[in-house]
């Protein structure tokens, strides 16, 4: 750990997960949040899931969303990753002195909106607002609590000849909120895929214990949710470049900043490992689903490069696709 | 009488050297015994006192070609047996097995003359062989050097051959390779479609390059590309089959005389093309027009000579210059193994001349300059590895991890280090295998557990995640080291320097210890630290890599940099306005304070490269258009927070005065590379007042550069100073695991875990 927290710990890469067990995890260790799950499954009455998540977004409205809408998107998501029926949410606002009340209410309607789209309730809440210069407008976390339906995802239930899908066009988040932030470029319009994804991960789960694992690309990207996946296993993930769905308009806006859309935040995409078996049917029914026109087989799962991603790139490499410390630095000598 | 105990350590394995010793004891009436141990040869000699003293001078003085010696320990001891004659003993191996292995050799003068003498048994046998020549480290699995560990075991010797390794007046005296037509390998040559043709595989290899195929090699280290040099036009089409828009391809001619009809050849060079080594030298085009389509953007061509008796028969079919490129796809590693190579390389090669001898390590060709009457190598590779690069000081066992995309490692052990071969670019999977399974085979042939791992500063790098894995699991120190302090000390152990230097260390990237990237870099220091005392103004890179490829955008930032926007007669591409963005808000735009990205935006101001199709292409192509003159550009040097920043925005706006007023790039390019070597030996000269150092290393990629290494080197000498370049490691990235290993020695780390 270095002296001071950077901003690279902040990225969702190697450094955060220092971050988070190094200081973190250490002091609140117990089974569930040690798995690191999106979402924990606790016993109670019955079987539930519970997970948490911290909305800082700039700008707060975006095409295809704002800050309101990803907060109720990411909690409910989280749940559903895990196998749950999301119910409940909870709801905290930190708000920069000076922030418009107009504004405000825009957001309030936009999670009212999404919470109805998702069938949650938010439950509890808390707002602070903090001094003028001590924070950026608007900070918002949600936790969820949802009565768990499928209790068979895990990655130790991955095996060599699996299949990774993915339901949509990768990057378009990350992307389209950077494009909004700076205004890069005209005739670019990128619109993020903030979406509730409860119908999709129904959709998927429907095929019961042919998925074997499932997860929602967000910060970092599909190449470090599926580092995720084959950390530490005796397996690894293989993908093909030439069946990577990406829309011309993020490709453009990539080529252009130097970025790399399999690192570019998604909000509204699951992508998931799933029994060869199942794998053409699951894609069909997908592709007839609401925010999953663009479903495609992305890979496999192998027994060669345990505990790596990699990508097979179009003319022939294999291409080692890391977890990124930070930023992507420059390499070329 | 006396009898004397001899340990020899060295190069003393399968190089001829128990039959040399046989010769000499016969003249000198010595008896007693001999036999190879791990770490050497042992032998015990008995005879008269003068005999014993002429035979280890000649020892000595007149050991065979390809052996070195190293150590000997001489030890008398009691008579205690009277020995009648003189044996071999077999190989024992002791627990600190250890033991230099010799590099891959070319054919020997003699095997070159009984291959194409008709009335020998081995008349045109293309793996003929002896204690002087052959394969070594490519076919080696494991230690002490006998048959049963090479890739050679599955050839049983047939008894002619087995008489010869036998027999220690044979020049074939436990010549593991041995071999003939009767039970050794055999070539044979493969269709397009995968269907052995059953005719004369070299004539028929001939025949395809006559007529203007592509031919899939198998030779010593790995599969070659070959063509015909002179058919500019399959030249070409083999550029579009591997992905390789521009970078040079390697020649091999017939002979020295056939590549002095394309290149100037001095002294120096002649000895570098002939020497068993074989390397790729890199030589001065007579015209400049010559073999364009070879290589289009400077002013050499790569050479070699044959170094396998199939390169001797092939250019007996009456061809003249080969065009020899490492058999790969883009950005794989070189092929080695047969299947793999008739896969990948379907969509390449319109055939196939095969072997059944397996190669059990891949070695790449190595490709050597000459500079200063010396060798000066950029690639070191076959014919090298794995001979050590001996140091004057005992390191003990370090494993430093190199780079990335010129990645290389190296192993230390006492006062060798043994650097790798050529690897490649790690960002694929199957160059990170091929790194990490080369690790494992240097630790086992040397029998070296390294208790301290060096690697890059850099966090992305895979060697920097290898070197962080394997030191958890082995539970070995890791220490951190910055990429440029370690160019220095790669160029301070290549002259054995231990004082405090200077170094001028000019690169394109490197991983700062301020989290920017440098490149242009002046420190003052030695193995165990440095300071940055001068650098120049940090470029923008917008895109980051990307920025490296399509280099136009580094034209852009430097004007944007000095002129706080980008000029209307420079904006090359419709994304200007975005980049113009990006720059502004500093959008994915990293910093890097590089003397090859300036060199990058030198090449698109001036409008001659606009986009990289290979590293460096930049600085290579300003290297081989400028013309010779005085004139240089006026520069500032701002002292910043104590270090000297050179400022390049005034020198940009000159050479924007000069492109405006049409000079020739050819004038501006020479100007700038003027002003760079000013601004070097202005900054050292310096640092030199502040510090009292006298002596300077010029390394990194930049010193690849013929116009400026010797004008820097000069011009700093003129100043007073000692300057150092190098002469047994590359100046680029390659160079760089040396160094790690000598910082990690003296504890130069970055301490940051
Ligand atoms: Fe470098
Ligand atoms: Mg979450
Ligand atoms: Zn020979
Ligand atoms: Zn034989």
């Amino acid at each position: 750990m270095d002296d001071i927290i950077t901003l690279s710990y902040g990225s969702g890469g190697r450094k955060t997960s220092e971050l988070i067990e190094d200081i973190i995890l250490p002091h609140f260790r117990n089974e569930e949040l040690s798995k690191l799950k999106d979402g924990a499954v606790l016993e109670g009455f019955e079987k539930m899931v519970f997970s948490t998540d911290s909305f800082v977004v700039n700008p707060y409205f975006f095409p295809g969303g704002d800050i309101g809408k990803l907060s109720v998107c990411g909690t409910v998501n989280d749940i559903c990753m895990c196998g749950g029926e999301p119910r409940y949410l909870s709801l905290s606002f930190i708000i920069e002195e000076g922030f418009k009340t107009k504004d405000f209410l825009r957001i309030i309607e936009s999670i009212e909106k999404t919470a109805k789209m998702c069938n949650v309730e938010v439950v509890t809440g808390d707002t602070k607002v903090v001094e003028k210069g001590k924070g950026d407008g608007i900070f918002i976390n949600t936790s969820g609590i949802g009565t768990l339906k499928y209790d068979f995802l895990g990655e130790d239930r991955m095996k060599d000849g699996d299949l990774v899908i993915v339901t949509g066009n990768i990057g378009d988040h990350g992307v389209a909120v950077m494009l909004e932030r700076e205004q890069l470029f005209t005739g670019i319009n990128l619109v993020s895929d903030c979406r509730p994804l409860n119908v999709l991960s129904k959709e998927i789960l429907y095929f019961k214990e042919n998925i074997k694992i499932m997860r929602d690309p967000t910060r970092g990207g599909l190449a470090t949710t599926l580092n995720e996946f084959v950390e530490g296993l005796e397996l690894g993930i293989e993908l093909y470049e030439d069946r990577l769905p990406v829309s011309n308009e993020v490709n453009t806006a990539c080529e252009i900043l130097g970025i790399d859309p399999l690192y570019s935040a998604n909000e509204g995409k699951i992508t998931a490992v799933v029994s060869p078996d199942i794998a053409e049917e699951l894609i069909e029914k997908l592709r007839k689903t609401e925010g999953g026109e663009k479903a495609a087989i992305i890979g496999k799962v192998t027994s060669n490069h345990k505990g790596r991603v990699t990508l097979k790139t179009e003319i022939g490499g294999t291409r080692i696709l890391t977890k990124l410390s930070g930023m992507q630095l420059p390499r070329i000598c | 009488m006396k009898t004397i105990r001899l340990d020899i350590n060295g190069i003393v394995q399968g190089v001829g050297f128990r039959p040399f010793i046989h010769k000499l004891v016969n003249d000198y009436n010595i008896k007693g015994w001999i036999k190879n141990t791990s770490s050497g040869v042992l032998m015990e000699i008995q005879g008269q006192d003068k005999s014993l003293i002429n035979f280890i001078q000649d020892l000595i003085f007149k050991n065979p070609k390809l052996s070195v010696i190293e150590k000997i320990k001489v030890e008398e001891i009691e008579n205690t047996t009277i020995y009648r004659d003189f044996k071999i003993i077999k190989s024992s191996e002791n627990k600190e097995k250890f033991t230099l292995i010799s590099p891959d050799v070319c054919i020997c003068d003699d095997c070159l003359r009984e291959l194409f003498d008709k009335r020998n048994r081995r008349y045109r046998y293309p793996f003929i062989n002896c204690t002087n020549c052959g394969p070594r480290f490519t076919i080696i699995k494991d230690i002490p050097y006998d048959r049963d560990k090479t890739t050679m075991k599955n050839f049983k010797m047939c008894e002619k051959c087995e008489g010869e390794y036998r027999e220690i007046n044979d020049r074939r005296y436990h010549a593991q390779p041995n071999c003939c037509f009767d039970c050794g390998p055999e070539i044979y040559f493969i269709d397009k479609e995968g269907n052995k043709i059953e005719k004369d595989p070299i004539k028929e290899t001939a025949n395809y390059i006559r007529e203007g195929k592509i031919v899939a090699i198998k030779g010593i280290g790995g599969f070659h590309l070959c063509c015909d040099a002179l058919n500019g036009e399959t030249v070409n089409e083999l550029r579009k089959r591997k992905h390789r828009d521009e970078k040079p391809f390697a020649l091999m001619a017939k002979n020295i005389e056939s590549i002095k009809k394309w290149c100037f050849i001095n002294e120096a060079e002649e000895k570098m093309l002939t020497s068993y080594k074989r390397p790729i030298v890199l030589l001065r085009k007579k015209y400049d027009k010559t073999f364009e389509y070879i290589s289009m953007d400077n002013r050499y061509l790569g050479f070699m000579l044959p170094y396998t008796p199939v390169h001797y028969l092939i250019f007996e079919e009456d061809l003249d210059v080969l065009v020899m490129t490492s058999a790969n796809l883009s950005d794989f590693p070189i092929e080695y193994k047969n299947e793999e190579a008739l896969e990948r390389l379907s969509s390449i090669a319109d055939g196939f001349l095969m072997n059944d001898r397996d190669i059990y390590v891949r070695c790449d060709d190595s490709v050597v300059r000459e500079f200063n009457g010396k060798e000066y190598p950029l690639r070191r590779s076959r014919g090298y590895v794995p001979f050590p690069i001996k140091i004057n000081e005992d390191i003990g066992k370090i494993l430093a991890c190199g780079a990335e995309q010129k990645s290389s490692f190296a192993l230390s052990r006492n006062n060798y280090i043994f650097l790798s071969q050529h690897i490649g670019d790690m960002k694929n999977i199957e160059t990170f295998d091929f790194y990490m399974h080369q690790i494992n085979h240097f630790q086992n042939l040397f029998n070296v557990k390294p208790v301290k791992i060096a690697c890059d500063f850099h966090p992305d790098y895979m060697s920097t995640q290898y070197a962080i894995k394997k030191s958890k699991e082995d539970g070995v120190l890791l220490c951190f080291v910055q990429h440029h302090h370690a160019h220095m000390a790669s160029c301070m152990a290549d002259n054995n320097l231990k004082k405090d230097v200077i170094g001028v260390i000019w690169d394109g990237t490197g991983y700062g210890i301020d989290g920017t990237i440098w490149g242009g870099e002046f420190l003052a220091g030695n193995y165990s630290g440095f300071k940055r005392l001068g650098s120049i103004k940090p470029i923008p890179l917008p895109g980051g890599d990307r920025a490296v490829k399509d280099i136009y955008r580094i034209g852009y930032s430097v004007l944007y940099e000095t002129y706080n926007k980008i000029p209307e007669d420079f904006r090359f591409y419709e994304d200007y306005l975005a980049i113009e963005k990006m720059l502004n808000k500093k959008i994915n735009t990293p910093y890097a304070s590089s003397i090859g990205r300036l060199f990058d935006a030198i090449a698109s101001i001036t409008n001659v490269k606009q986009k990289a199709s290979y590293e460096g292409q930049g600085a290579v192509v300003l290297e081989n258009i400028s013309q010779k003159t005085e004139e240089y550009y006026e520069f500032e040097i701002k002292d910043i927070n104590d270090i000297l920043k050179f400022d390049w925005t005034y020198v940009i706006e000159q050479v924007v005065y000069d492109v405006r007023k049409n000079i020739s790039p050819s004038i501006i390019s020479a100007k700038f590379m003027n002003t760079l070597i000013y601004v070097s030996s202005m900054i050292v000269e310096r640092i030199g007042k502040m510090t009292g150092i006298k002596d300077v290393v010029l390394s990194g990629g930049v010193f690849q550069n013929m116009y400026l290494l010797p004008q820097v080197k000069r011009n700093i000498e003129l100043k007073g100073f000692n300057v150092y370049c190098h002469s047994r490691v590359s100046a680029n990235d390659e160079g760089i695991a040396l160094g790690q290993c000598l910082i990690a020695y003296h504890g130069g780390d970055i301490k940051c875990v």
